[in-house]
C-alpha cells in the first residue's frame, strides 16, 4: 500500500479548530485512503474523525504532517494540503 | 480511583451510586450489562446512531430553506454523532468493561469534552456545547421511554452537581437521595441546609465534580472530612464501611442519652431546639432529644407553590404541631431572596444586599400577611412564636408589628380564633441590629441571633462564593463581640436571646456560646444528642472564663485554635469524629 506524507504549516488564525476541524474532515471522508494528522511535538490522529482533529490542538504557526495510505493516496494528499492552505477557505 | 476535597457542609459517610444533574435531568440507570448482552450493546448503540441521525436529517432538511446556521450547527451535530473515533472507542468501552450503551457514551464523550476544556480555547467553547448537545440526543434516544424521573427514582443515589438550587431539591425523592457533592457553594448554602435537613453527608466547593463524575459511577461522600472519592477501590471502601461503623456506634450511645436534659455539670440548663425545614423533619427531631422547634424555615412552602396561601401554610404548621405533641414552635416568616430566590423572582445585581427577606414581605404583603393569619390561627393549636428576619431598623420592625395588628383585627372581625398573646420576636442577623439591640428589646418577646448571614453581612463575604469562603470566619473577634454584647442587653431588658445559626453545629464553639451566656440554641436534628452531649461535659465557670478570654483575642484563628484546643482536652471523642 502507496503511503504518501507531507509537512506544513498552519496559517489560519484560528488554528485547526472548530470549523475548520469539520471541513479538513469532510474532505477526507470523500477518499478512500486512509488519513492521519499528526502534530508536530504532539499526537496522531485518525484525519476522518472531526473529534479526533478537534482535540489535536493545532494552533496558528504549528507544523503538522498529513499521511495518506491507499489507492487514491496521491489525489488525498494533494487535496488536504491545499485546504490547510488556503485557510480552510476562510471558515 | 481519584480523591476530590472540598468542604463539609453537612456530616456523615455515603457509599453510593452518582446522579449527576444537568439541564436536561438524564439519568443514566444502569452501568454495566452481562457479558453474554455485550453483542447486542453495540447493536443498540449503532441503532441509536442511525435513529439519532435521521432526527438531525430531517431537522437539516427543514431548517436547511429557512435558518440555514441553525442547518448547519446540526450538520456538524451530525458529523460528531457518525465521528467514526467516537464509535470506535465507545464499543471498545462496551466490549471491554461491559459497560452499557448509555455509560460508555457518557464516559467517552466526557472525556472529549474535559480534552477540549483543557486546550483552553475560546474558539473551541462552543465546540463543547455541541459535543454535549449530541452526548444528550443520543442519551435520550438509547434510554427512550427508560428516562427515569428525578421524583421517582428507583435506586439509593448521591445527587451531583453544579449548584443545587431549591427548585430541583424540591424535585427530589428525599428517601432515594443519600449525599450531596456540588461545585460551587459555601458552609450555608441551600445544598448545605438541605444536606442537614436530610441528614444527609454534603460536600460543596469541588470546583469541577460535576463534570468528571458519570452517572453511574461509585462514589463515597464524606462529610466529615469534605473528601470525595469517584470509583473507589476495594481497600477504601472497607476503610468507609469502617469509619461507618464506628460513627454510627458513636451516634447510637449519644441518641441513647439523647432525652436526658443539656444541663452543664454545675446545673445550668441549655434548652437544644431543631431547626427544620420540612413537617417530616419533626420525628426526628423529637427522637433526638429537641426542646422544640427553634427555627423553622418556611421558603419551602412557598416555593413548592409559589401561590399557596394561608391554608396551605396552616395545614403545614398544624402538621407540625401535632408532630411536637406540644413543645414549643417558632416560625420563622418568609425569607426568600439572597440565595432562595424564587424562580421568575427579581433580578438584581446584589441579592444579598437587595429586596429580600423581610424586605420582599414588606414590598408583597399579599403572601407575608396570609401567612401572618395562618401562623396566628395556628397559635391556637399549640405553642407558637412568630419570628421576623432580616430587621434592621425600627422602622422596619414597627411596620412588620403594624401589619401583625391589622392582620390580628381582621380576625378578630372574622371571629376566627387565633393567639392573641403570641410571642413575637426578630433575627438579629444583620450588625445594625445587633448595635441598636436596646431599643429592640422592649418591642418584642424574643432575640434570635442568625449566625450565617450575621457573620456573612458583618465581614462582608458572600458566603456562597468559593472564591472568599476562607474569609468567613465565625469566630472573627467583631462577631464575638456582637454576640456578647446582645446576649447582655438581653439580659438587661429581661428578654429572652438564642441562636439558630450554623454556629452552635460546630462542636468545638459550643463552650464558648455557653461561656457568653446564651441558653437556648437551635440546631439540625440530627446534631442535637452530640451538642447535648457536648454541654453536659462543660463547667459553666471554666466556659465563661474561657468566653473572657477569647473575647480579649484579636485574632478569629487565635480563637478557633484556643476552642479546639479545649474541646479536645475536654470532649475528645466527639472531635475525633471528623
Amino acid at each position: 500500500m502507496s503511503s504518501v506524507s507531507e509537512t506544513l504549516k498552519i496559517t489560519h488564525s484560528s488554528g485547526l479548530h472548530a470549523r475548520a476541524s469539520t471541513e479538513f474532515v469532510r474532505l477526507a471522508q470523500r477518499f478512500s485512503a486512509e488519513v492521519s494528522v499528526s502534530r508536530i511535538g504532539g499526537s496522531t490522529v485518525d484525519g476522518k474523525s472531526t473529534i479526533a482533529v478537534m482535540t489535536l490542538g493545532a494552533q496558528l504557526g504549528d507544523d503538522i504532517m498529513i499521511e495518506t495510505t491507499g489507492p487514491d493516496a496521491e489525489d488525498a494528499l494533494a487535496a488536504l494540503t491545499e485546504l490547510v492552505r488556503l485557510d480552510f477557505h476562510g471558515v | 480511583m481519584e480523591i476530590r476535597h472540598g468542604i463539609p457542609v453537612s456530616p456523615g459517610i455515603v457509599i453510593s451510586e452518582a446522579l449527576v444533574l444537568d439541564s436536561e435531568e438524564l439519568r443514566i440507570p444502569q452501568r454495566f450489562v452481562e457479558d453474554q448482552y455485550i453483542e447486542s450493546e453495540i447493536d443498540r448503540f449503532k441503532q441509536a446512531v442511525d435513529d439519532s441521525n435521521k432526527v438531525l436529517d430531517l431537522e437539516i432538511k427543514r431548517l436547511g430553506e429557512e435558518i440555514e446556521i441553525h442547518a448547519r450547527i446540526l450538520s456538524v451535530h451530525r458529523d460528531l454523532a457518525s465521528d467514526p473515533v467516537l464509535h470506535k472507542e465507545i464499543e471498545q468501552a462496551i466490549r471491554e468493561n461491559s459497560f452499557t450503551a448509555e455509560h460508555a457514551l457518557s464516559r467517552v464523550m466526557n472525556r472529549y469534552v474535559r480534552k477540549l476544556q483543557d486546550l483552553n480555547s475560546p474558539i473551541l467553547s462552543e465546540r463543547i456545547h455541541d459535543l454535549q448537545d449530541v452526548e444528550k440526543l443520543l442519551l435520550s434516544t438509547l434510554l427512550g421511554k427508560r428516562i427515569e424521573g428525578l421524583s421517582n427514582l428507583q435506586d439509593e443515589v448521591v445527587v451531583i452537581a453544579h449548584n443545587l438550587t431549591p427548585a430541583q431539591t424540591a424535585k427530589l425523592d428525599p428517601n432515594k437521595v443519600k449525599g450531596f457533592a456540588t461545585d460551587v457553594g459555601g458552609k450555608t448554602s441551600h445544598t448545605a441546609i438541605m444536606g442537614r435537613a436530610l441528614g444527609i453527608p454534603a460536600v460543596v466547593g469541588l470546583d469541577d465534580i460535576s463534570t468528571s463524575v458519570v452517572g453511574g459511577d461509585q462514589i463515597i461522600i464524606d462529610g466529615y472530612r469534605g473528601a470525595v472519592i469517584i470509583n473507589p477501590d476495594e481497600g477504601q471502601i472497607a476503610e468507609y464501611r469502617a469509619r461507618t461503623l464506628k460513627s454510627e456506634k458513636l451516634s447510637r450511645r449519644l441518641k441513647s442519652q439523647a432525652k436526658l436534659p443539656a444541663e452543664t455539670i454545675d446545673g445550668h440548663r441549655v434548652e437544644v431546639h431543631a431547626n427544620i425545614e420540612l413537617p417530616s423533619e419533626v420525628e426526628s427531631a423529637v427522637e433526638c432529644g429537641a426542646a422544640g422547634i427553634g427555627l423553622y424555615r418556611t421558603e419551602f412552602i412557598h416555593l413548592q407553590a409559589p401561590s399557596s396561601g394561608e391554608e396551605v401554610h396552616f395545614e403545614n404548621y398544624r402538621s407540625v404541631l401535632e408532630s411536637l405533641g406540644g413543645l414549643p414552635l417558632t416560625i420563622r416568616t418568609l425569607d426568600l431572596g439572597g440565595d432562595k430566590l424564587p424562580e421568575g423572582g427579581l433580578e438584581e445585581e446584589n441579592p444579598f444586599l437587595g429586596c429580600r427577606s423581610i424586605r420582599w414581605c414588606l414590598a408583597n404583603p399579599g403572601p407575608f400577611r396570609a401567612q401572618i393569619r395562618a401562623i396566628l390561627r395556628a397559635g391556637k393549636l399549640g405553642p407558637v412564636r412568630l419570628m421576623l428576619p432580616m430587621i434592621t431598623s425600627i422602622s422596619e420592625l414597627d411596620l412588620s408589628l403594624q401589619i401583625i395588628d391589622e392582620v390580628s383585627d381582621e380576625l378578630r372581625r372574622e371571629e376566627i380564633p387565633f393567639d392573641e398573646n403570641i410571642p413575637i420576636g426578630v433575627m438579629v442577623e444583620v450588625p445594625s441590629l445587633a448595635l441598636i439591640a436596646s431599643h429592640v428589646a422592649g418591642r418584642v418577646s424574643f432575640l434570635s441571633v442568625g449566625t450565617n448571614d450575621l457573620v456573612q453581612y458583618t465581614l462582608a463575604v458572600d458566603r456562597g462564593n468559593e472564591h472568599v469562603a476562607s474569609l468567613y470566619d465565625p469566630m472573627h473577634p467583631a462577631v464575638l463581640y456582637l454576640i456578647s454584647q446582645l446576649v447582655r442587653t438581653g439580659q438587661e431588658h429581661g428578654v429572652r436571646v438564642s441562636l439558630c445559626g450554623e454556629m452552635a453545629s460546630e462542636s468545638i464553639y459550643l463552650p464558648l456560646l455557653v461561656g457568653l451566656g446564651l441558653r437556648e440554641i437551635s440546631v439540625s436534628p440530627q446534631l442535637i444528642p452530640e451538642v447535648k452531649q457536648v454541654i453536659r461535659s462543660l463547667i459553666d465557670y471554666e466556659v465563661r472564663e474561657l468566653s473572657a478570654r477569647c473575647l480579649q483575642m484579636s485574632d478569629g484563628e487565635q480563637i478557633t485554635r484556643e476552642l479546639h484546643r479545649w474541646a479536645v482536652d475536654h470532649f475528645p471523642e466527639v472531635v475525633d469524629r471528623f
